[in-house]
């Protein structure tokens, strides 16, 4: 209960927040609609009764329309009536779309500030990855929500009211009576949803399961294996005994549910015959007349069309209620981000020093990183080796600061970055990650994202461009700085190779003082490769560099080798201390360049360093 | 490329009747059932109407106290059965409907996934059709289900409205006349609204997509680390913002001008209602007609609005996903795999395939993917002898991977002939199921180890002892071994919460006793140790010599250092063979691959 109320106070705060007199307009209308059905009673009944007063009373009257001032007025009043019922009907969805405008901005815009504001350890957890793709359609539907609710559940329960209000002027059995049939029938209906519901739940995980075959059928990176084995006719059938299994699933459920309904339609219809007897008796007693009558008669129709909706709105709102729950559990989830206040360090001259850096993700049983102890000197170049998951990258991000350690410190200048202000010391460093973005947008975007500040700045690009050598293939851009890439909108398609220039260019343009090149894909081409190298040698010259590489060779371009096991350091010198030292960095180097034995005779290319 | 035919209302709606002919080919009984139900749900307001007249008409004596009030019973009774009847129908369609629908879905996907498996493979590399291979699935997740719900509500509204007019003409002929002239300009107003409304649609799509992109940006993992170093947030919150922000304006005058319309549309409609209205009462009065068909008659106009409403709701859904529909029909109407003319018999086949390895030989042949406009391969010639272990080398992009392609039949060539024995092969069939493969991309199958190595040939999946040879062979029996469930673990965690993680190497020798477990005549390995770190890298190439025993190899590789292993290596420079040599020769020839074999080896010596 109180987290109903917690919830309901959440979300109507939202979106009063944001349109506050529209939404109170919004109500307002759907009041109106919700009064139509009491007034449509009133007037259908005096009308009736002028226009058929010689059939009940026998004695002729002039039939002239509009005689009596009475008639004409009662009605404009029900041509009235009924088109207002259409301009509610009309306006509704315009003011509820402005409402729905307005709290959508704010809400993604709280969304997406609470979405950045995570940490990048937490972003990378399974589970919170989840949240934030159900929270998105928590946004989605929230200010529908309420906009909804006004008509379907406000404006229709009114309408029922009204009409119970009508019938109970008449006798008081009548509300009761049409009470006990609607309850009970809006009971089924929910309850028979929600059943639905649950097979569909536990079918959540089998349509993942039909998801897959289907994904092995037709993505791009599968296609070629299962095309290669012939397995299409296998997974095909996976898919459709799976199918077939859920489909007969359902179609029981929805079996089990149709006898339910048909007891309710008889017992409500059952009701409503009874509903009409007794007024049929009341209208014999002459306790109302023949215009009231017809009136109710009708309005009888009205009920039940609006019960109708009011279950299928109660339905819809049902299954929004856990996604706005969902929203409301994400924008709960705090930021595990520490912020310093302090500025960091500017020009480095001591060095930087991880002491006992240990690092684990949240929910993990072991430390990705264990107890790292070692110093960068300004200027120096380190190379970062290691197998798959030995936590390299890891180390590259806790030094960027887009991690904080578990436990250890990291020293920068004699200053402890977690008493930094994080985004301060990030101004200092730059990467090209491994998995770096390949923007769809111009090109100054992609190198200018670097440094906001100067993207518009066309010499600052080009002096990036040029170290990195993109200027190259910009140059032959009609658009130059401004042409538009990426294949989502038509852009230019460039070349894995020219991408990572992009990047390397966008890493550069920061003039940081400190450099990460996580390990570009070991797919790349020897020329490229060999690009890449040099580069970012180029690129790096004069500033703290932690290099990552699977190619060890790359690794003798560095002052300095760190070897990393499982999360541990477990080697630490030059590449000739380390081969001297004969222990697990030299047996990885000498594996990979006993390949490399017989070609000492032929030229060699110096490395433009 | 293939061109996407929403350009205007008229083509989006020539997709309908092919949508339903289609649907008429996959699901006969199902549209003919929920066709019956339409036209009796479309029935039942009329049906209800003419009750209720008659039984007012039975109770107005009742209350002048001249007929008792069983004789208002038999009326009653109707009445309360027509609505029964018309619940009874409403809940028989929704409940056969949503089967209907299900199972429709259910065989179009089908459709859709054979189609997958005609379509040649070259297709998947092409841009263009695999966005349209996508566009198709999304049109079938998301918009299928709305439009055929749609378009099974527009037959009864249809039937409705017009049986409605039908009652109002017994009235009066006028009755219906009227009705219609406050229709048509209705009708008029509504399409104009459409129209518009496609218009504004389509102007604000680049808009969109860019707003997405950016959402999509702030939400996506990988782009995490970057935004948060390069301290992107504002920026690009201040673009979606903008974005959003003009996005919003359009949406809103878009819609008061739906509204603004939608009234002028039912100031007609509400004119024509007070003229037949005036002319039922009027009728009353003059005592022409009872009560009761009065009663009747002002339902019946009233219904007839409220169809009218929703029919033109439905035909908008309808209109709005058929927009979607076209790229299912684009899809379904793309180029399949010629089928392979039979030259020979099965008999003949097996014979000709007696010998175990074959020599291949490309003649003249090129290679170009669809819809592209440069060739990927241009003129090769190349002679692979039976058991030859050939090395590929390249830049990428060179062509490398199609000729692998090519060599394992899962593609056509574009021109040339590739001969297999001196046989020319007539089509992808001559070398398909003769080659196996470990890809750069090579699959991790989240089934069983048994599959994830029967897999190699799904026909051998029961054959328990050849599975155990073949993971002997690559070195995984084991680990398999140390698993609780042995061949019957599943691994990988997506569809079974104590599924077994593997580790790259771990998998990588998966994939390789996959490709050990088919006997096959030639063997891929396409950059097979590009996922995996310099450990698991040696190992794999250390293996090399056993791997390839008995077979024709290709292997490919930037490792440059291995390519010793083979007996000739074969250098490609944009799609076309530039060097030829045994590995020595190729150095001793200080040409392109001396080049780039002392760019990296300068790293090791």
């Amino acid at each position: 209960m109180k987290t109903l109320s917690e919830r309901l106070r959440f979300s109507l705060g939202h979106v009063l927040h944001s349109s506050r007199f529209l939404f109170l307009g919004v109500l307002a209308v759907s009041v109106m609609g919700g009064l139509l059905p009491l007034i449509q009673i009133y007037v259908t009944t005096n009308l009736i009764n002028e226009f058929a007063y010689d059939h009940i009373h026998s004695s002729l009257r002039s039939p002239s329309f509009f005689q009596t001032p009475s008639t004409l007025l009662w009605f404009v009043l029900l041509v009235g009536a009924v088109w207002l019922n259409g301009f509610v009907q009309a306006c509704h969805p315009y003011f509820t779309a402005l409402v729905r405008e307005r709290a959508h901005r704010r809400l993604h815009d709280i969304y997406f500030r609470h979405l950045l504001s995570l940490s990048l350890a937490q972003r990378e957890i399974p589970s919170i990855q989840d949240k934030i793709q159900e929270a998105r359609h928590g946004v989605r539907v929230l200010p529908q929500f309420w906009t909804d609710a006004t008509l379907g559940l406000l404006a229709t329960g009114l309408g029922l009211v009204g009409i119970l209000i009508a019938m109970g002027r008449v006798s008081w059995v009548l509300p009761l009576l049409l009470l006990g049939v609607s309850i009970p029938v809006l009971q089924w209906s929910i309850r028979g949803e929600e059943e639905f519901q649950e097979i569909y739940s536990i079918q959540t995980p089998h349509k993942r399961q039909l998801d897959y075959w289907r994904r092995l059928l037709t993505d791009r990176r599968s296609v070629t294996e299962v095309r290669l084995y012939g397995l299409e006719p296998y997974f095909r059938a996976n898919w459709l005994t799976l199918t077939q299994e859920l489909l007969k699933e359902l179609r029981q459920g929805r079996l089990k549910n149709q006898g339910k309904y048909f007891l309710e339609i008889c017992f409500s219809q059952l009701g409503f015959a009874i509903a009409i007897v007794i007024l049929m008796f009341a209208a014999r007693q002459g306790r109302l007349d023949i215009g009231l009558f017809v009136a109710l008669i009708y309005s009888l129709k009205q009920y039940d069309d609006m019960l109708a909706d009011l279950s299928y709105s109660m339905q819809l709102a049902v299954s929004k209620w856990t996604k706005i729950g969902a929203l409301h559990e994400f924008l709960k989830l705090s930021s595990d981000e520490t912020h310093g206040t302090g500025s960091a360090p500017v020009g480095i001259r001591q060095g930087i020093t991880f002491e006992n850096v240990s690092f684990r993700y949240s929910g993990s049983e072991v430390d990705s990183v264990r107890s790292v102890s070692f110093c960068i000197r300004p200027g120096e170049r380190i190379a970062l080796v290691g197998e798959n998951g030995a936590g390299k990258s890891t180390v590259a991000k806790l030094l960027l600061g887009l991690y904080a350690p578990t436990s250890g410190r990291i020293i920068v200048d004699g200053v402890d970055l977690s008493s930094v202000d994080i985004t301060d010391w990030r101004r200092r460093v730059g990467a090209v990650f491994q998995d770096f973005m390949r923007y769809s947008l111009t090109v100054r975007d992609n190198i200018g994202f670097g440094r906001l500040e100067r993207s518009a700045d066309d010499e600052a690009l080009g002096r990036a461009a040029g170290a990195s050598r993109a200027d190259e293939f910009i140059a032959e851009f009609s658009g130059g700085y401004d042409e538009p890439l990426g294949k989502e909108f038509g852009g230019r398609e460039l070349s894995y190779g020219q991408w990572q220039k992009l990047a390397i260019a966008r890493a550069y343009i920061r003039d940081a003082e400190v450099l990460v090149l996580d390990e570009p894909t070991s797919a790349l081409d020897v020329q490229t490769e060999f690009d890449t190298y040099s580069q970012f040698q180029a690129a790096a010259r004069g500033k703290t560099v932690l290099l990552i590489s699977h190619r060890l060779g790359s690794a003798r371009l560095a002052d300095r080798v760190l070897y990393l096991e499982r999360g541990a350091l477990l080697e630490e010198g030059t590449h000739d201390e380390l081969i001297a030292a004969a222990g697990p960095y030299s047996h990885l180097y000498l594996a990979q360049a006993e390949w490399y034995d017989g070609g000492g005779e032929t030229e060699m290319v110096t490395v433009d360093a | 490329m293939p061109k996407r035919l929403d350009n205007t209302v008229k083509m989006r709606w020539a997709h309908v009747p092919r949508l339903m002919a289609l649907l008429w080919k996959v699901g006969r009984r199902e549209l003919t059932v929920v066709a019956a139900l339409a036209l009796l749900s479309g029935l039942t307001p009329i049906a209800q109407i003419a009750a209720l007249a008659r039984f007012i008409d039975s109770a107005v004596p009742l209350m002048k106290g001249s007929a008792p009030v069983v004789s208002a019973l038999p009326w009653l009774a109707l009445l309360v059965v027509t609505h029964l009847f018309g619940h009874l129908v409403l809940r028989l369609s929704i409940w056969i409907q949503d089967n209907a629908q299900e199972a429709l879905k259910a065989r179009l996907q089908e459709r859709l996934l054979e189609k997958a498996a005609r379509l040649p493979l070259a297709s998947f590399e092409t841009p263009a059709y695999y966005n349209l291979l996508q566009q198709a699935q999304k049109a079938l997740d998301e918009h299928l289900l709305t439009l055929l719900g749609s378009l099974m509500e527009v037959a009864p509204s249809t039937i409705s409205v017009l049986g409605l007019l039908v009652y109002a003409a017994a009235g009066s002929p006028w009755f219906p006349l009227l009705l219609m002239l406050g229709t048509v300009p209705a009708v008029i107003l509504r399409v104009r609204l459409m129209r518009t409304m496609f218009l504004v649609e389509r102007e604000q799509l680049p808009a969109e997509r860019s707003l997405s992109y950016i959402e999509d940006l702030l939400v996506s993992r990988p782009a995490a680390a970057e935004i948060k170093l390069f301290a992107l947030q504002s920026h690009l919150m201040g673009k979606r913002l903008q974005l959003y922000d003009s996005l919003a304006e359009t949406r809103i005058t878009l819609e008061s001008d739906r509204v603004k319309q939608g009234l002028r549309a039912d100031f007609f409609q509400y004119l024509s209602f007070g003229a037949v209205l005036i002319g039922v009462l009027s009728r009353l009065a003059h005592g022409s007609i009872t009560i009761g068909q009065c009663a009747g008659n002002i339902s019946a106009i009233l219904e007839f609005q409220r169809s009218l409403v929703t029919l033109f709701w439905r035909i908008a859904v309808v209109d709005n996903d058929t927009r979607y529909i076209a790229d299912l029909f684009a899809y379904l109407d793309l180029d399949e795999i010629s089928v392979a003319p039979k030259t020979m018999d099965g008999e003949a086949a097996a014979s000709k395939a007696v010998k175990p390895v074959p020599e291949i030989r490309f003649e003249n042949v090129s290679m170009r993917y669809p819809g592209s406009e440069t060739d990927v391969l241009t003129e090769i010639n190349l002679t692979i002898r039976a058991g030859e272990r050939i090395a590929l080398v390249g830049e990428n992009g060179a062509g490398k991977t199609t000729l692998c392609k090519l060599i394992l039949g899962l593609y056509e060539p574009t021109s040339g002939r590739i001969l297999v024995d001196g046989e020319a092969s007539t089509g992808v069939s001559a070398l398909r199921g003769r080659g196996a493969a470990i890809f750069q991309e090579f699959m991790r199958y989240e089934v069983t180890v048994r599959e994830n190595i029967g897999f190699g040939e799904v026909t051998a999946l029961d054959d328990g002892a050849r599975i155990r040879a073949a993971a002997a062979r690559s070195g995984v029996a084991a680990t398999i071994d140390g698993m609780p469930e042995a061949y019957n673990t599943i691994l990988g965690k997506s569809f079974d919460e104590n599924g077994r993680d593997l580790s790259g190497g771990e998998w990588q020798k998966l994939a390789v006793a996959r490709a050990y477990f088919r006997e096959a005549a030639v063997l891929v390995l396409d950059e097979p140790t590009s996922a995996l770190d310099a450990k698991a890298e040696v190992v794999i190439y250390r293996q090399f010599e056993e791997i390839s025993a008995g077979k024709s190899v290709l292997l490919v590789s930037h490792r440059l250092g291995c390519t010793k292993l083979a007996d000739r290596i074969v250098v490609l420079e944009q799609g076309r063979i530039v060097e030829q040599g045994t590995y020595s020769e190729l150095l001793a020839q200080g040409d392109v691959f001396a080049r780039m074999y002392a760019m990296q080896a300068q790293w090791y010596v």
